[in-house]
């Protein structure tokens, strides 16, 4: 039966999503449940507790207003605590009454038990309220400090003369004094009075008060009696009426005083707290202890209904857990299943593919479920069948065999139409290159004697050359030779330049020196004219001194004459200088003529030096360029040789290519190529094929001969040979080409 | 002109235009070289200029233009003869230009002859006659005449 993975995981994921539903459904229920219990809780065990709660808490309040009820002083006071009592009261009746409405069956007995407490009470509490409003100490007190203190102040300031005189006056008479002592004892007595008043006005209850007020009434009666002893030791007028009004006086505070005594002799107070202290507040403990109870029974039924609530939680709980449990039980069973199941194929399939990627194409892969993944598998399979018979044609072409067909699956099949083309074009490759070969066996042995023959006319031109060279050296030594000599005339003509150029210097130099001589010439002749002159003055001086200066006077004649004869000499001398300095001068401009002439001439004897040198370079260079000449002739004919030897080589590759591309068979040509590779070499029989291969070295050696004849002859072979080529090719092929390899290579 | 003295004098000879004359050399002071000399504007031909000899002012005088020669210009040969005459009985120191002074010589009285009146290129007034010596003339001059003569 076939389950797709669409299937399982569908039914995985809807168990799942129902399982969660009903978890969801029992969570919700649960919930309601608990939600009604939590109302109950808040609405009416809560309500009980804080109703309850309520009622002591008044009950306290009550008894706060009785106690500050009996505290207060003032009228209005007490009034307005009074007007609490009844506002609380009234404050608990509500109380009770929203109880009621809450209350259980139980409750409602206990509030009406809590009802009659409060009856009572109040009945007690309205006696402490009657009893508390006479507040008679707190009178008294009143009347003491207020009247009473004003009546002993006035008694007292009556006094004051009696006691002033005595106590402050510096004249008081010893009557005087005594009466003031005796006044002072009487107002003391009277100050212990005022004080046992008081106490017992302070004092509570009323023993204690008949206690404080015993020693009272003796008091005053010795007060009366010292006021007599006083009186009757009054003498003066003025004193006696201030006694009088003084006792007037205390009579008022005597009044009061009685009043005062009444009045603490009541003691309401301490009755009123008394009542307060015992039957309100055993009255107010019984109310609270019910209240309390009150309290005590909401706060247990609260605590009920909070455990009803916790079950009922701990319940939902329980079921939701177990619930999720069970469905992620279910959700991790399904998913591992699918999970692995695909992840099973899927991993076949891939191996299958890995299997295809490194080129294993003998695999099979079967699945046991019935899924996706099995047609997953299956197209692979099929995929991997397809590969492996294009691969079994691929293997066939690589033995050789281009027979067989190659037929692509579809017209998208790439690798089979490849193969198919590649089949085509790999048979039409070796079709072309079995004939190229061919042609390539033949073309080479044709290049082969061609280059034979371009080796051997090389070879003459090569010598040629070499007598071109020869000729050429011996120019150019005579070139040199005449170079040399020019350069010697050259340096000839560059020293007489020279030298005539010092010859001009010299001749220069000589007429100088004439002219030298011809000044100290001139300087003698002018020596002599002067000795001429004195001479004369002599010859006067002589003459004139008559007889005796005749010797003298042959004398100055006598050096007359030297002088003259000097002169003479020198005239002579000068005009001999004058005359060399003139020849000389002469000599000096023929050889500056001379100068630029003879530089002129070296200046062309080294231009013609310059030439022969040239000439002597071009020579030499033209010989090297024949000598280059030869070389490259011998190249070329060393070249032509190897290409000879190339070509040989290159016929047996192309019959290594033959045998090669043999190995390919096509179709049923392989067994027809070979007759038609026949046929024509039994047709055309091997002779025309040697005549060719003959006539070319015939012809080689014709060549080499007639060097001068070899351009015509071979132009002329070489087209019959271009055009053998075409006829060539299937010959040669067919024949082994080991013949004329031979050939060849005896060439 | 008579001779008036027959005795031979020493002479001394100088050359003037080409002709020698002779000078009575016991009047000669010296002979000098040609010296700077000094145009003196006004004065005659004969003695325009002046010279400077060893401090005296001396007039120079060119006897050519007293004889009508021709008046070359100095040479080497050019001399001045410083003669001391006697000018109104006073003796006077005066510079004759000569062309070439040649010698003292005696000559003889005897030699010596009156200037011819005819064929002579000169005033014969200022010649005192016309000596000889060897082949050639020699002229003697007669100063003073040449100089108070006009």
């Amino acid at each position: 039966m076939r389950i797709s993975i669409k299937a399982k995981i569908v039914a995985a994921f809807g168990t799942v999503i129902l399982l969660s539903a009903a978890t969801a459904g029992i969570a919700l229920n649960g919930l309601s449940d608990l939600n009604e219990k939590i109302e109950q809780l808040v609405s009416v065990s809560a309500q009980r507790i804080n109703i309850a709660r309520q009622m002591p808490t008044t009950v306290f309040l009550l008894q706060r207003e009785e106690k500050n009820f009996l505290l207060s002083n003032s009228e209005e006071d007490m009034d307005r605590f009074d007007k609490g009592m009844l506002a609380r009261r009234e404050d608990f009746k509500g109380i009770l009454e929203q109880y009621r409405r809450v209350a259980d069956a139980e409750g409602n007995r206990k509030a009406a038990q809590i009802e009659a407490l409060m009856t009572e009470f109040t009945s007690a509490q309205d006696k402490v309220r009657s009893i508390g409003r006479i507040h008679s100490n707190s009178k008294g007190a009143e009347l003491l400090t207020g009247i009473g203190n004003d009546s002993v102040a006035t008694a007292q300031e009556a006094l004051r003369p009696l006691l002033d005189r005595a106590e402050n006056g510096s004249q008081a008479t010893a009557e005087q004094v005594a009466i003031a002592h005796l006044v002072r004892r009487m107002t003391t007595d009277w100050a212990n009075a005022r004080i046992i008043v008081r106490n017992s006005l302070l004092v509570p209850d009323d023993a204690a008060t008949a206690a404080v007020l015993k020693p009272l009434p003796d008091l005053l009666k010795n007060i009366s009696q010292q006021q007599d002893a006083i009186r009757g030791r009054l003498t003066a007028d003025e004193d006696v009426r201030a006694f009088n009004s003084f006792i007037d006086r205390y009579r008022a505070y005597e009044r009061i005083t009685s009043d005062a005594v009444a009045l603490a002799l009541k003691n309401t107070e301490v009755k009123a707290l008394a009542l307060s202290v015992g039957e309100v507040r055993a009255a107010a403990s019984k109310l609270s202890q019910a209240a309390n109870e009150l309290v005590a029974d909401a706060e247990k039924g609260m605590a009920a209904d909070k455990q009803a609530a916790e079950a009922t939680y701990a319940q939902i709980r329980m079921i939701t857990l177990s619930a999720v449990a069970l469905a992620l039980l279910v959700a991790i069973a399904a998913g591992a299943y699918i999970a692995i199941s695909i992840a099973r194929g899927l991993g076949k399939a891939v191996g299958l593919a890995d299997a295809v990627a490194i080129g294993d194409l003998g695999r099979k892969v079967e699945v046991s479920s019935d899924d996706e993944i099995k047609d997953l598998v299956t197209a692979l399979n099929s995929m991997t069948a397809n590969l492996r018979a294009t691969a079994d044609v691929a293997e066939e072409i690589s033995r050789g065999n281009l027979t067989v067909q190659a037929r692509p699956l579809s017209d998208k099949d790439m690798l089979g139409m490849a193969l198919e083309t590649m089949l085509e074009k790999l048979r039409g490759v070796v079709t072309d290159a079995l004939s190229a070969s061919d042609n390539v066996a033949a073309g080479s042995q044709q290049l082969s004697a061609s280059s034979e023959e371009l080796s051997q006319g090389s070879t003459e031109q090569a010598s040629a050359a070499e007598e071109a060279s020869a000729s050429m050296e011996e120019m150019a030594a005579n070139i040199k030779q005449n170079a040399e000599n020019a350069t010697q005339t050259e340096k000839i003509a560059r020293q007489s330049s020279k030298d005539a150029q010092a010859s001009g210097e010299a001749v220069n130099k000589a007429v100088q020196a004439m002219q030298t001589i011809a000044e100290k010439i001139s300087i003698v002749q002018e020596i002599a004219r002067q000795t001429d002159l004195l001479a004369l003055n002599a010859a006067v001086e002589a003459a004139r001194a008559g007889e005796h200066g005749r010797g003298f006077a042959v004398v100055a004649s006598e050096v007359r004459k030297l002088a003259e004869r000097s002169q003479g000499a020198a005239a002579e001398i000068s005009s001999l200088s004058a005359e060399s300095t003139k020849i000389a001068q002469e000599a000096g401009q023929m050889l500056g003529r001379l100068v630029p002439d003879i530089r002129k001439t070296a200046e062309l004897v080294e231009e013609i030096s310059a030439a022969c040198r040239e000439q002597d370079i071009g020579a030499e260079q033209i010989n090297q360029a024949i000598q280059q000449l030869d070389k490259v002739t011998q190249q070329n004919s060393s070249a032509s040789e190897q290409m000879a030897a190339t070509s040989e080589e290159l016929s047996s590759m192309a019959t290594q290519l033959q045998e090669t591309i043999s190995y390919f068979t096509v179709e049923e040509k392989a067994a027809v190529r070979g007759a038609i590779a026949r046929t024509p070499s039994s047709q055309a029989s091997p002779q025309p094929a040697s005549q060719v291969a003959m006539a070319r070295p015939a012809q080689a050696s014709a060549a080499r001969r007639h060097p001068a004849v070899i351009t015509v002859p071979h132009k002329g072979s070489v087209k019959p040979n271009g055009r053998d080529r075409g006829v060539k090719i299937a010959l040669e092929g067919g024949n082994g080409p080991d013949e004329l390899d031979a050939r060849y290579t005896a060439h | 002109m008579a001779v008036t003295d027959t005795r031979s004098f020493e002479a001394l000879t100088l050359g003037l235009g080409g002709e020698i004359f002779a000078i009575d050399a016991n009047s000669v002071h010296e002979i000098l070289d040609v010296v700077p000399q000094t145009e003196v504007p006004g004065a005659p031909p004969l003695v325009g200029r002046l010279i400077n000899v060893r401090g005296k002012v001396v007039p120079l005088a060119d006897l050519r233009i007293r004889f009508g020669m021709d008046c070359t210009p100095p040479t080497i040969d050019t001399r001045i003869v410083v003669v001391e005459i006697l000018l109104d009985d006073e003796p006077t120191v005066v510079g004759l230009l000569a062309d070439k002074v040649h010698e003292v010589t005696s000559i003889a009285g005897a030699s010596i002859e009156d200037t011819p009146d005819i064929g002579m290129r000169w005033n014969p007034d200022l010649i005192k006659g016309i000596g000889k010596r060897g082949d050639d003339f020699i002229v003697i001059p007669d100063i003073v005449r040449i100089f108070t003569t006009h």
